[in-house]
């Protein structure tokens, strides 16, 4: 499925975004979160690149600025859309970042605050028709059927508003939505973990599929590593603003190269009692992005850390082919990973 | 899955219809659904402000109010300026409908004369005098709104001559008409209140617009403004401002001012309802996505903004407009506004501040009946605006709006029996019936099970590994009775909890989950209620059981048992801590009430406590709030508060649900490392099938509202036999699973709490479904192979009920 015809759709060099942190009456400058802390990788035409990682290590602003909804702070992010032409996104004057939008496309977590109420499925999945200025009402308005009946409702819904619609069906509508341009990246940042169980899997076979008929290639941001076995490619790993490992899916989850990996993988609760206790649980918390730890930034919680990892902060380098680690001790620690049920 | 092969590729619109068949979500159709799925907000807004009838009343009042400053020179009959001495101070004359049998309204003429001791003039009506009373009568010339040249009134005297022989609410010191003053007053006041709106409105709209779009300094700036202009005591703002009026003004002019002066106050609560709702609005994803399909700032502004906040400003104007009225009211009262010649309420009141008028003729205080009703009308139409303002909010139509509850809501101590008091609203009521059908057996004194100094954490070998279980639930019902339908939530749920071990109750969102936990504790919200059922606590000492289904909810009993023999923990940690009380404070409470410990006994054992959830340098953290602390430390806190009376039993709602995963699995560690200390029985409430697996020994399954797979951990994963628990198991994503397969997704979608199907609840998803039994017939839990599984499907028992 990954098809790596030529350039990659996507590349991200050393991508960086602060958040200012202010106090006082004037608001001044006292500090700043590095929520992206020099994230670097690339996706290919039509395949599947998930960021996973707890909550707060960065994973959204990375989606959002990849899609320009805030600017980097620095960074390339170089995406050849349709015509081949290769545009940096970060360094894009904000008016002419509407004319990428129509390639790039974006999925939202919560079906309810992603909806305007008070608009129809007609005007909320026609809008980026309209203000792009495509096709002609009539042609416009079928077009809003074609998708509606692509991602599974009815067309005669259209003048519905939303809140006539469960959260699985306002998930489609969002995503009816996101395809109304034909982009080519669709950013899908958490779609599934505000659904519930039945529907979570509904939507994750329509991503899927829609993949498969369009072509579409995803940068699917998700926290849960059960679903982001469903669904990716490759899979990377995110800790306090920074990829720590990043590799084909399979390969991930049967042999991780970095400690964090490991820990996540066996904190997923294994939906069969009798793989029970084989659960490991990591001490500690997520690191404060505003003042992370010296060296490596998981070294607090770490069971392998070393004097080395309190000083020195490991570097994300190839491990093995198209597996990259940061981690000193890759090499010698060989991990556990999840195999195949017994 | 066979979907449409055509590709959306270009930037053509294809026009061609899908081959393929599609797989189509169907949200059942009926005809009133079909009215609300294509609602418009006004719609809605309408729907939901109809039900609150207070608030119609009072619109109608209002709409009455502002009747009047547009007649008001039809329904006065008098001049307001046509005075005479020799009418001063004239009391009320009663209206008599009936002459001689005959419908023939009239009023006594009245004789006047000097109280030669006191020089008052005294009154007396003439029995003998009668004048008729004439609708549409003529009277004083006048223009309709001002422009349609008029000498006809509502109430008159056959003569034309009301000013001499009507006086329907009395006359002032000079003579002069009250209920025709009135009228005229009532225009002054209530335009004086819109044009004041009007004015702070657009002020507010404005700057408080560019305070949340534009941000940085411009809001700071225009935040500071606000909050100085509010700090400012506002009397003595408004007289200073008042007093600088020039004496020598026109009406017109004084009129104008104080307008200006009572709006330049006014702004500063609309500026902040707006600035509010921008900010809020700027956070929500579809503002994002309006951005991302390429939307204008102007666009955004215009067409996703601004109607989100329209009814919120809408409202937010409704109740200032009283404000307004009152503020004219009491400057003109105090002399400060509107002076005569003007005529407002304020005017009119003036002339009852003298205690020796008043006490001689007390209907000079009838202007301030209008005053009253009128600002009352107002903040109740306010309300009801302001309630149904956001009509998406709380899911829409599906959960019904409250009226405003009556104030028998118990009051809560700080350190509420129960973890989480705050977040909870209202306590159940029982029904009448239910609540007194049944004494409890045992009396009200006897301690439940609490000798204080044996506190929480000894109680261990206290419970016996006796078969029978601590608590059983027998076909609970709990439904909420909406205005416009009936909910079950909790349809039918059997379930045994025991000593030491841990009972998992899954399902999907909205299955009567979380119910089924308030109605064990007796915290549900009204309009629900218990309806049937039993659920059976047994009891420490003699074995017997109580049922507190039938349990007075705020009775003496209960509250000892909720936080006491059961504790409580919630999903969002956050909303159950008060955040005015230090997360230690309430720990400290909830014990000195339950165990009446002393305080610095309680504190002690609250540190112990914290230390032991795994909470860091805990004698500091004792004095911290809720939003001091992250979340899985908020969870922790939060079971250090439910498990600091020692509970037999803990009921934990999805305590996990809002964690990542490896603070998901310390706290999940936790909750077995406390259970095999302190052999406490486990309801664990989630929807997590993984967290079922690691966590429960029996697991109860539910579906609207009806648990239909009741069995031990093992043989509900490795043999389920309800075709629900199958397709549930079946669809979830697994670790485990193949890279990039597809899962095996149960069909359709929950149907709407009020349309459940007939039949099997699962029959309309049910892909094992025997056609003609399914629909028509109603299984019921039975026991399959041994007796602790239990199904609820015909698959595995014959249909019993017709
Ligand atoms: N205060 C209320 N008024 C009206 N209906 C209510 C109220 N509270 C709950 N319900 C309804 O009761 C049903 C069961 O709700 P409940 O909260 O128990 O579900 P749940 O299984 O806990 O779901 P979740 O997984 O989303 O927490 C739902 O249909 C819900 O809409
Ligand atoms: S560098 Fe050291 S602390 Fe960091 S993950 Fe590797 S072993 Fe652990
Ligand atoms: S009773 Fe019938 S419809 Fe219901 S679960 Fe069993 S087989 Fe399916
Ligand atoms: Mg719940």
């Amino acid at each position: 499925m990954t098809g790596t015809t030529g350039a990659p759709l996507l590349e991200v060099h050393d991508l960086r975004k602060e958040f200012p942190i202010r106090q006082g009456l004037l608001r001044r400058r006292v500090g700043e979160v590095r929520a992206v802390d020099g994230v670097s990788f690339h996706i290919d035409r039509g395949e599947t690149l998930s960021l996973v990682g707890e909550s707060g290590c960065g994973k959204t602003t990375t989606a959002r600025c990849i899609l320009r909804a805030i600017t980097p702070t620095a960074g390339r992010i170089i995406f050849r859309g349709g015509d081949g032409v290769a545009v940096d996104v970060a360094a894009l004057p904000y008016k002419h970042v509407r004319p990428l939008r129509r390639e790039m496309q974006m999925v939202f977590q919560d079906p309810y605050s992603s909806l305007n109420p008070r608009k129809t499925l007609l005007e909320i999945v026609g809008e980026p028709l309209l203000v792009n200025r495509v096709g002609t009402r009539t042609q416009r308005l079928e077009r809003v059927a074609e998708l509606l009946r692509l991602v599974g409702l009815r067309p005669e819904y259209m003048r519905r508003f939303p809140h006539a619609f469960s959260g699985g069906q306002r998930q489609r509508i969002g995503i009816a939505r996101a395809l109304a341009l034909s982009p080519s990246l669709v950013v899908a940042d958490e779609p599934v973990s505000a659904l519930d169980v039945s529907v979570q899997a509904q939507i994750l076979n329509l991503l899927v599929d829609l993949q498969a008929e369009l072509g579409l290639t995803y940068l699917f941001v998700a926290h849960d590593l059960s679903v982001v076995k469903h669904v990716s490619d490759r899979v990377a790993v995110m800790y306090v603003g920074r990829i720590v490992e990043l590799a084909p899916t399979e390969r991930l989850f049967m042999q991780p190269a970095h400690p964090y990996t490991e820990a996540l993988l066996a904190a997923v609760p294994k939906p069969d009692p009798r793989l029970r206790g084989r659960r490991l649980v990591l001490e500690g918390e997520v690191a404060d992005p505003a003042n992370p730890p010296a060296g490596c930034a998981f070294h607090p919680r770490c069971p392998y850390a070393v004097e080395r990892c309190r000083s020195e902060a490991p570097r994300l380098e190839a491990f093995a082919a198209g597996h990259l680690v940061s981690c000193h001790r890759a090499r010698e620690l060989g991990l556990r990973g999840i195999g195949r049920p017994s | 899955m066979d979907r449409s092969a055509h590709s959306l590729g270009g930037e053509a619109i294809a026009t061609s219809s899908p081959a393929g068949t599609v797989e189509l979500d169907d949200p059942a159709h009926s005809e009133v659904e079909e009215r609300v799925s294509v609602a418009t907000q006004w719609q809605l807004m309408w729907w939901r402000f109809r039900r609150h009838r207070l608030a119609v009343t009072s619109t109608a009042v209002v709409g009455l109010a502002y009747a009047v400053v547009l007649l008001a020179e039809f329904l006065a009959y008098a001049s307001p300026t046509a005075s005479e001495a020799q009418r001063s101070l004239l009391p009320p004359q009663t209206i008599r409908w009936f002459n001689e049998g005959r419908f023939a309204p009239h009023v006594y003429g009245l004789s006047g004369r000097r109280d030669p001791q006191t020089f008052r003039r005294v009154y007396t009506p003439d029995p003998d005098k009668k004048i008729p009373l004439r609708f549409f009568a003529p009277g004083f010339e006048y223009h309709l709104f001002g422009l349609i040249p008029a000498s006809r009134h509502l109430l008159g005297v056959a003569d034309g001559r009301a000013e001499e022989s009507l006086f329907l609410l009395g006359t002032d010191e000079q003579g002069r008409d009250v209920w025709s003053r009135l009228m005229y007053a009532t225009r002054t006041s209530l335009t004086i209140g819109l044009a004041g709106v009007a004015l702070s409105l657009v002020l507010g709209v404005l700057l408080g617009g560019i305070s949340g779009y534009v941000g940085g300094v411009t809001d700071t700036v225009i935040q500071r403004v606000v909050e100085i202009l509010r700090s400012i005591p506002t009397i003595p703002l408004w007289m200073g401002l008042a007093a600088a009026l020039p004496q020598h003004w026109s009406v017109l002019q004084v009129y104008l001012a104080i307008t200006v002066i009572i709006s330049l106050v006014g702004w500063t609560e609309l500026a902040r309802v707006v600035r509010g709702r921008f900010l809020s609005l700027r956070e929500e994803e579809f503002v994002t996505a309006a951005e991302l399909a390429g939307c204008s700032r102007t666009r955004i502004i215009v067409s996703h903004l601004v109607p989100s906040f329209l009814s919120h400003i809408i409202a937010a104007t409704t109740l200032a407009i009283p404000a307004m009225i009152i503020s004219e009211t009491s400057l003109s009262f105090l002399g400060l506004g509107l002076r005569p010649p003007a005529i407002s309420w304020g005017v009119l009141l003036q002339q009852a501040q003298n205690i020796q008028s008043l006490a001689i003729s007390p209907w000079l205080l009838i202007p301030a009946v209008p005053v009253i009703v009128v600002i009352i009308a107002f903040n109740f139409m306010g309300d009801g605006l302001r309630d149904a303002a956001d009509p998406y909010h709380m899911g829409g139509l599906e959960r019904a709006p409250q009226a405003p509850q009556p104030s028998d809501t118990p009051v809560q101590s700080p350190g509420a029996p129960l973890v989480g008091d705050a977040a909870m609203g209202g306590l159940e009521r029982a029904p009448q019936a239910l609540r007194r059908s049944e004494t409890p057996r045992r009396s009200q004194g006897t301690p439940w099970s609490h000798d204080a100094d044996m506190g929480g954490f000894e109680r261990a070998a206290r419970t016996d590994q006796s078969a029978a279980p601590v608590l059983s639930v027998r076909d609970l019902r709990t439904y909420f009775f909406a205005e416009d339908g009936v909910v079950k939530a909790v349809d039918g749920a059997s379930f045994d909890v025991h000593a030491g071990r841990t009972l998992g109750i899954v399902g999907e969102s909205g299955c009567g989950k979380s119910v089924t936990a308030r109605s064990i504790l007796r915290i549900v919200e009204r309009p629900g209620r218990i309806v049937s059922g039993e659920i059976r606590l047994r009891r420490v000492g003699d074995g017997g059981e109580d049922d507190l289904a039938r349990l007075d909810p705020q009775s003496h009993d209960m509250r000892r048992i909720r936080g006491g023999e059961i504790g409580l923990v919630f999903q969002e940690p956050m909303s159950s801590f008060s955040p005015v009380h230090s997360v230690g404070n309430q720990i400290v409470e909830t014990m000195r009430l339950h165990l009446g410990l002393d305080r610095p006994t309680a504190r002690a054992r609250a540190i112990d406590l914290l230390r032991l959830v795994g909470i860091p340098r805990p004698e500091r953290r004792i004095d911290e709030y809720a939003f001091q602390l992250s979340g899985g430390l908020r969870q922790r806190a939060m079971i250090a508060t439910a498990l600091c009376c020692g509970p037999r039993i803990l009921i934990a709602d999805e305590p996990t649900t809002a964690l990542d995963v490896t603070t998901q699995a310390q706290i999940l560690a936790l909750l077995r490392e406390l259970q095999a200390r302190e052999r406490m029985a486990i309801v664990l409430i989630t929807h997590n099938l993984g967290v079922v697996a690691e966590m429960c020994d029996e697991v109860a399954i539910m579906y609207l509202g009806r648990v239909v797979e009741r069995g031990p951990v093992d043989a509900i994963f490795h043999s389920p036999q309800h075709p629900y628990t199958r397709a549930l198991l079946r669809s979830i994503p697994s670790v485990h699973a193949r890279v990039r397969t597809k899962l095996p997704a149960i069909t359709g979608s929950l149907p709407h709490p009020y349309r459940r199907p007939g039949g099997c609840l699962f029959h309309p998803r049910c892909g094992e479904a025997i056609r003609g039994v399914c629909e028509r017939h109603e299984p019921e839990l039975q026991s399959v192979a041994t007796a602790d599984r239990t199904v609820s499907c015909f698959l595995h028992h014959p249909v019993t009920k017709p």
